[in-house]
């Protein structure tokens, strides 16, 4: 894995910032828009050049997979139940309301 | 003034999104009777606002734009909590570095998915919640809730910007704490 070489952007975080010539094959550029490609906030063009390296890279692979397996993780079990009554409250609370 | 055929509306389109609603809330007030308030007070200002509601925008991210602001306003106030703002700069692939990821993936092992799984609701919860403010929020909406960064802008009334710039650190500090809170100790024996 590639992780001296630097991107030319001035901020790497930034999706609509220059990255053409940043892609090739370079992993340290990959990582920094691993977020992003997660995101589903990337331009299709970019979207395909990134899974390109994917394809043909197992190391940028296997960390991408992580990180998105730990997205799932954390959005399953971050989650709250809601309490059962709290719905039958609120419309209570809207029909007061709306007679007011 | 808000008639019965407006609250008929209003149940059809929002009450579908009062479990996330109230599993934010519960993200932000840290208890279940605040979030409850905090929730029903939301929906009543929205309720109240409907008329401003143009059917067919994302009405997810409008009811959470309420949520948000009326925690803001009125929960954040009263818990008092003085709320620390700064992160340090985290590490790249945190998480996936301690647990080997790198030569792992080399040698064709996923430990690492092992460690995830055995993450425990009450662990994933804790580090979402020892986030500051500022970051948990952002991270709240985009890996929870699902909203895109412009969404999540709006929502909060920051520049994208910054949702970008918060969302990166933040996941960075959330990984730091999944480690201490839910994988450290599992796998680095006591003593050692």
């Amino acid at each position: 894995m590639n992780t001296s070489s630097r991107t030319p952007s001035s901020d790497p975080h930034d999706p609509f910032g220059p990255i053409d010539e940043t892609i090739g094959g370079d992993c340290s550029a990959m990582i920094a828009r691993l977020d992003h490609f997660l995101d589903g906030e990337l331009t299709e063009q970019r979207r395909t050049k990134i899974q390109a390296h994917l394809d043909g890279c197992p190391t940028c692979y296997s960390a991408f997979d992580f990180e998105a397996e730990l997205r799932i993780v954390v959005r399953s079990r971050a989650y709250t139940e809601v309490p059962p009554d709290l719905a039958s409250r609120i419309r209570s609370a809207l029909g007061s309301a709306t007679a007011d | 003034m808000a008639s019965v055929a407006d609250q008929a509306d209003f149940e059809r389109l929002a009450m579908e999104h009062l479990p996330s609603l109230y599993s934010g809330a519960f993200r932000m007030t840290h208890n279940r009777a605040d979030a409850e308030d905090l929730v029903q007070e939301a929906m009543l200002k929205a309720y109240r606002g409907f008329g401003n509601f143009e059917e067919g925008t994302n009405i997810k991210a409008w009811l959470f734009r309420i949520l948000t602001n009326t925690y803001i306003n009125t929960y954040r106030a009263k818990q008092r909590r003085p709320e620390q703002e700064a992160l340090g700069e985290g590490e790249e692939l945190f998480l996936y570095r301690k647990l080997g990821g790198l030569e792992a993936a080399a040698l064709g092992r996923s430990a690492e998915d092992f460690a995830l799984d055995q993450l425990t609701d009450g662990e994933v919860k804790a580090a979402v919640d020892a986030l500051p403010e500022a970051f948990r929020l952002p991270v709240l909406l985009a890996d929870v809730e699902g909203f895109h960064y412009k969404e999540i802008a709006e929502i909060l009334d920051v520049p994208i910007g910054t949702v970008m710039s918060r969302l990166h650190r933040g996941r960075k500090a959330l990984q730091k704490a999944l480690w201490e809170f839910g994988i450290e100790h599992r796998l680095v024996p006591h003593g050692s």
